[in-house]
């Protein structure tokens, strides 16, 4: 269960950006870009999923997740925790955990039909959930899960990502259309300033990288990518 | 817009009528029923050659031919020189093709040339422009045929190949031209490769880019490399479609759409890790002669055809390829047979000449801008061979390989500058 300390919202993306970087699920390449799902070029790659392999990273950060989430929204504001498949099943496990919370997770197609033919688990019509990822881009796999909960009568009032790119200036007013607030505790910024701080990668890639999260599509067409999002 | 200079707007509307008369008087040549079409080592593919041939003759320019019945072309005095760079393309296209493909480089070495010629001048180095027949593989399956015969690198199942439409080999078609085949066939290097400094090709682009980011024109990277199988056969059991329930049956399509969807699925996390690929299966049958809609098929073929600017990366979708399909074979109880496969290595352009294209796009008043190269070209061949090779891309809408191909003749000319600016100063 959740140890009960609620530490800064600062030095928690702080701590996590050292933590992502500690692990190497932080990777800056230049010269040759990676490409999103959605086509973007983008000289930033972040693994998340790499996390649940560290015992004592991934006890720390759902340590703060739980207390972002209390402090934020409450303590009795949910009645499930769910996760997007794949990689925000193992969080939602361990969330629902400490929060005491009943668990399910959502599935990227549903198998067969019915209006749970999405939703693994048991929940209940008019239940409040929470929808937990991995990372947050822009905010799109979150509404399609949310959909998908609304199906069957229950609500994502709420999501949360250990990971928030932060880089798209709709991505917050899309969620809230949606229906969602969105908590996180570290982002992109947060990974550039420690890298800053501590001198990792060389000035010409952080420069780089700079670029991009300042104006990621720009970036991209000039990188062979994509020019704008798909809407 | 500035006003320009008289002179200078003068030779661009001459430049912009040459272009428009050399691109509309040779697709008048080469009529398909929608677009054009000049299959590769025939009649149409010669009498495009001897257009050009006419034209440049009418303007003073030397031409002759080399061993491979390819067209090429010179300033007089360049004619006869020891070394020289080579700006080449083919004049063939796909059927119901777009006129540009190919075309496109031949008239911007063209330009160049007469440009120099009218105005007098030389080139840092001589020039010779290389019209090619024979690239594209939808004549006879192979690739680069032209090109492969002058390096020495055309193979003997290549040679062998035979024309889609009258069924007879490559080797019967070139022999007709005047080709010689004896040579070709023991990988005798029909020109000396030792002797061109460096090879450069201009050529329409054939993604979405440059019109994404709204300019119009790019240096090349690289070109991509390809694995291709050209039929791959999956066996399973044929059966009624209403009669024989899901845990009998051996279903070819299902197990090709599986492979499919596995292959779509580590596409994705490759891109995600910053690897470069694409994969298309542009053919897919059931046999016509058997199939219906309510029988389940006892076979299917389809074609495959991935690409990476990445050996590496070719050589892991081979392996994961034939992985996948193992599996799926346990999983299905189906069979596949992947046929013959052909590959092209990927090939890098050379990095100065890249950099003198990228000066030569400042010169001109253009922001360098670096691309790689989806498609397949003549200047891989030219590259595995040794000799130093780049590209030039320019400005098109709608792709290419079909009638629908748009390069504005602005675009093309834009292209022709950084080629024109970058001869007169290649180092």
């Amino acid at each position: 269960m959740f140890s009960n300390t609620f530490p800064d919202q600062t030095a928690i993306s702080q701590m996590v950006a050292r933590m992502l970087l500690e692990i190497e699920a932080v990777h800056f390449r230049a010269e040759q870009p990676f490409t999103f799902t959605s086509g973007l070029a983008s000289p930033v790659y972040i693994d998340c999923r790499k996390l649940i392999s560290y015992p004592r990273v991934r006890a720390a950060i759902m340590d703060f997740a739980a207390s972002i989430i209390f402090r934020n929204v409450g303590f009795e504001q949910f009645d499930a925790v769910a996760g997007g498949e794949t990689a925000g099943i193992p969080f939602a496990a361990w969330l629902a955990e400490r929060m005491g919370l009943p668990m399910q997770y959502v599935r990227k197609k549903p198998k067969g039909f019915g209006r749970d033919a999405q939703i693994e688990g048991a929940l209940n019509e008019g239940a409040r959930v929470l929808l937990v990822e991995d990372l947050t881009t822009d905010g799109g796999s979150k509404i399609k899960f949310a959909e998908a909960v609304a199906r069957t009568g229950a609500q994502v009032t709420d999501t949360f990502a250990v990971f928030y790119y932060d880089i798209f200036p709709d991505t917050p007013k899309r969620l809230e259309a949606a229906g969602m607030r969105l908590h996180h505790l570290a982002t992109w910024w947060d990974v550039l300033a420690v890298c800053k701080e501590e001198n990792r990668f060389s000035p010409e890639t952080i420069a780089e990288v700079e670029k991009f999260l300042n104006a990621p599509t720009e970036w991209s067409a000039n990188h062979g990518g994509i020019s704008e999002l798909p809407q | 817009m500035n006003a320009q200079p008289a002179p200078f707007a003068d030779v661009r509307a001459q430049d912009h009528a040459l272009a428009a008369r050399l691109f509309d008087d040779v697709a008048r040549l080469s009529p398909d029923v929608e677009g054009v079409s000049r299959p590769a080592f025939s009649e149409i593919e010669t009498r495009t050659l001897k257009y050009l041939e006419d034209v440049a003759k009418a303007e003073g320019l030397a031409v002759w031919y080399d061993a491979g019945c390819n067209a090429l072309f010179s300033l007089p005095e360049d004619r006869d020189a020891e070394r020289f760079v080579v700006v080449g393309s083919h004049v063939d296209s796909v059927p119901f093709g777009g006129n540009f493909d190919g075309l496109a480089g031949v008239v911007a070495g063209l330009i160049c040339l007469i440009r120099a010629r009218r105005e007098g001048r030389r080139f840092a180095k001589p020039v010779h422009v290389l019209a090619m027949r024979g690239e594209e593989s939808a004549w006879f399956g192979p690739c680069y045929i032209g090109s492969k015969a002058l390096t020495g690198t055309l193979a003997k199942p290549e040679i062998e190949a035979r024309h889609k439409g009258d069924g007879r080999t490559l080797e019967a078609h070139m022999a007709d031209i005047g080709l010689p085949v004896e040579d070709i066939r023991a990988g005798k290097p029909l020109m000396d490769v030792n002797r061109i400094e460096a090879y450069l090709e201009l050529h329409i682009e054939q993604g979405p880019l440059l019109i994404g980011k709204n300019i119009p024109a790019a240096a090349v990277s690289g070109i991509r490399g390809n694995i291709r199988y050209r039929s791959i056969t999956c066996h399973g059991e044929a059966g009624h479609s209403g009669a024989v329930p899901k845990a009998y049956r051996r279903d070819p399509v299902l197990a090709m759409a599986d492979l499919l969807v596995r292959l779509d699925e580590s596409w994705t996390t490759i891109l995600n890790k910053g690897d470069d690929l694409v994969l298309t299966s542009g053919i897919v049958a059931t046999d016509p002669e058997k199939h219906a809609m309510s029988r389940i098929p006892d076979s299917v073929s389809f074609s495959l055809d991935m690409r990476s600017q990445k050996p590496e990366t070719l050589d892991d979708m081979r392996a994961l390829l034939k992985s996948e399909i193992k599996e799926i074979e346990r999983d299905r109880r189906v069979r596949f047979e992947l046929g013959e496969e052909l590959r092209v290595e990927p090939a890098l352009c050379d990095k100065g000449l890249v950099a003198g294209l990228e000066e030569a796009m400042r010169q001109v008043g253009q922001e360098p801008f670096v691309m790689p190269s989806g498609g397949g070209h003549d200047a891989a061949v030219f590259a595995a061979a040794g000799v130093p090779s780049a590209m030039v891309f320019v400005r098109n809408r709608n792709g290419s390989h079909n009638p629908q191909e748009a390069m504005e003749i602005d675009d093309f000319l834009a292209g022709v500058d950084i080629l024109s600016a970058f001869l007169a100063r290649a180092e």
